[in-house]
């Protein structure tokens, strides 16, 4: 059954899941910080099939069992900062993910079609780099995949200089989509390793505010506080929710608050 | 069935659509510009239109726009959600691009287009061509100020001309310039011919532009906004709308724009 109506939204099992992290910094996963969820370990820990990662995997929050043949859709989603230098928050559905990979190594990856994707259209879904342990010198990773049409495609990307640890980049992908990565390999570097990660964006925050909010004052426009305004995104009672901030300065605070309703 | 009320919406079809850019163009303070042809999720498309005799009919087949699924049997697409964020501060528009012809050279003797493909006009909602606009999109770098005339169809299928109309500049690739109708006129429903001056070397492309969205902002260097379905208006969308952003910069970069665009039917 989905939700079709508002009256299925107010009668829906609604549950709130939230997200406390400190300590973040410029275009970051603080995945690994300590806070709610409590840290989890950011390397994948497989660089042959990868992994799915699931709410069940520490470092993601959990999210309780929906009733039999319920859907459950994303409907609300607040974004607190301690500093409105935090402009920019993406929370994802991580569907896969590989590494942590050494640099300068090839990896033949042997995997399936991601899953976790409504109606198996894998248009949308993003590539992500994630960096594990800081890169030396500067990083290029090629990615082989399948994109949304199942045909081969190359994507690639140059890191900044001396990546830091935690930070993500997303790779520009020549396709509309993504359902696999078949192989990895870097080139550039002399040290650090990295995740490759396919997300499926369930909301973008932005902060309007700039320079002025206080923590427990969000900025009205980070809250996206009816379902409407965030698009009844599809959420998996085992998504793995991550979010990826981007903060211009200086470590900060972040909360978020999400209320997932299934019906 | 369109979407009547806030049930429909909330049980409609939807589909979100990422779009980004992953490098960027420079830009002119307040100017529009495409990014088109720049790498990024849509791959690039290919700026010039390809065919300066005809004019052709784009749509989300062609590379460079995002793919859209179809609809149900009977069922209308709408715009219901935009969000985005850019690296740099400014401002965009959303397009559905119906038709393009190009690239013309920078001097370039009238040439009556001849049997223009008119498959765009089932992506015009109720037959209405008014709100349709023309626009000249720079394809390689203009060696000078252009002075640019076209002939169209007005909203009512009359002659109706630009005039001609000095864009300003030696304009740069990806560089937009909407150009006025004439006195009375409201709308396009066809292109008829294109003369230009003026510029040595350079080309450009001629468009029949729909706008969707307008004045969605990037506040400031890594902001960005959210609109729902009350802010994006519903405007209609096609299952093969030709979906084309553009932006106007505050400063001199485009920045790496990321949009996620929601596409309701019923």
């Amino acid at each position: 059954m989905a939700i079709a109506s508002l009256d299925d939204y107010r009668a829906a099992v609604k549950q709130k899941i939230f997200f406390l992290k400190t300590g973040l910094s410029a275009n970051n996963f603080p995945f690994t910080s300590s806070g709610t969820p409590p840290a989890g370990t950011l390397a994948a820990g497989n660089t042959t099939t990868g992994i799915t990662p699931t709410d069940a995997v520490t470092g993601y929050p959990p999210i309780n069992s929906f009733a039999g043949g319920a859907q459950g859709y994303l409907t609300r989603c607040d974004f607190v900062t301690s500093n409105a230098s935090s402009q920019w928050g993406l929370l994802f559905d991580q569907l896969w993910k590989s590494g942590g990979h050494t640099f300068g190594t090839n990896f033949p990856m042997t995997t399936s079609n991601v899953g976790r994707v409504p109606g198996s259209d894998f248009k949308g879904l993003q590539l992500w780099i994630e960096v594990v342990t800081a890169m030396v010198g500067t990083a290029v990773i090629t990615i082989d995949y399948r994109d949304d049409a199942d045909v081969a495609q190359v994507a690639s990307i140059t890191l900044p200089a001396a990546a830091g640890a935690n930070t993500i980049h997303r790779v520009s992908i020549p396709s509309h989509g993504i359902r696999r990565v078949t192989n990895i390999v870097e080139a550039g570097a002399t040290g650090g390793t990295y995740n490759v990660a396919i997300n499926r964006l369930l909301s973008r925050i932005n902060y309007k505010y700039f320079g002025g909010s206080d923590r427990g004052c969000p900025p009205p426009d980070a809250v996206q506080d009816n379902p409407n305004a965030c698009g009844w995104r599809e959420v998996y009672d085992n998504s793995a929710l991550a979010i990826y901030w981007s903060n211009t300065s200086g470590s900060r605070a972040n909360e978020v608050w999400i209320e997932v309703a299934s019906r | 069935m369109p979407i009547a009320n806030n049930d429909d919406y909330v049980g409609s079809a939807k589909q979100v659509i990422e779009w980004m850019r992953s490098v960027t163009r420079t830009t002119v303070i307040g100017g529009w510009f495409t990014l088109f042809e720049l790498a990024g999720q849509p791959g690039p498309g290919t700026l010039a239109a390809g065919n300066t005799a005809s004019g052709v009919v784009h749509d989300d087949a062609i590379a460079g726009y995002p793919q859209i699924n179809s609809f149900a049997g009977g069922a209308v697409g709408y715009l219901t959600r935009f969000a985005g964020h850019g690296s740099a501060a400014g401002k965009l528009a959303l397009y559905d691009r119906l038709f393009v012809c190009g690239a013309y050279p920078g001097i370039q003797s009238r040439l009556a287009l001849s049997s223009p493909p008119t498959g765009w006009q089932s992506r015009v909602p109720g037959s209405d061509y008014k709100g349709l606009e023309i626009w000249i999109e720079c394809v390689t770098a203009l060696a000078a100020t252009a002075t640019i005339t076209v002939e169209y169809l007005d909203q009512d299928g009359n002659a109706g001309t630009t005039g001609a109309v000095s864009v300003g500049g030696a304009l740069t690739l990806g560089r937009m310039i909407q150009l006025p109708l004439q006195a009375g006129d409201s709308g396009v429903s066809g292109l008829v011919a294109i003369t230009s001056s003026g510029a040595a070397s350079g080309t450009f492309n001629v468009m029949i532009m729909r706008p969707l969205i307008s004045c969605f902002r990037f506040p400031f260097a890594n902001g960005g906004d959210t609109w729902d379905y009350l802010k994006t208006g519903l405007p209609v969308v096609y299952d093969n709308s030709a979906l084309y952003p553009v932006f106007a910069m505050d400063g001199t970069s485009s920045g790496v724009p990321e949009l996620s665009i929601e596409i309701g039917s019923k």
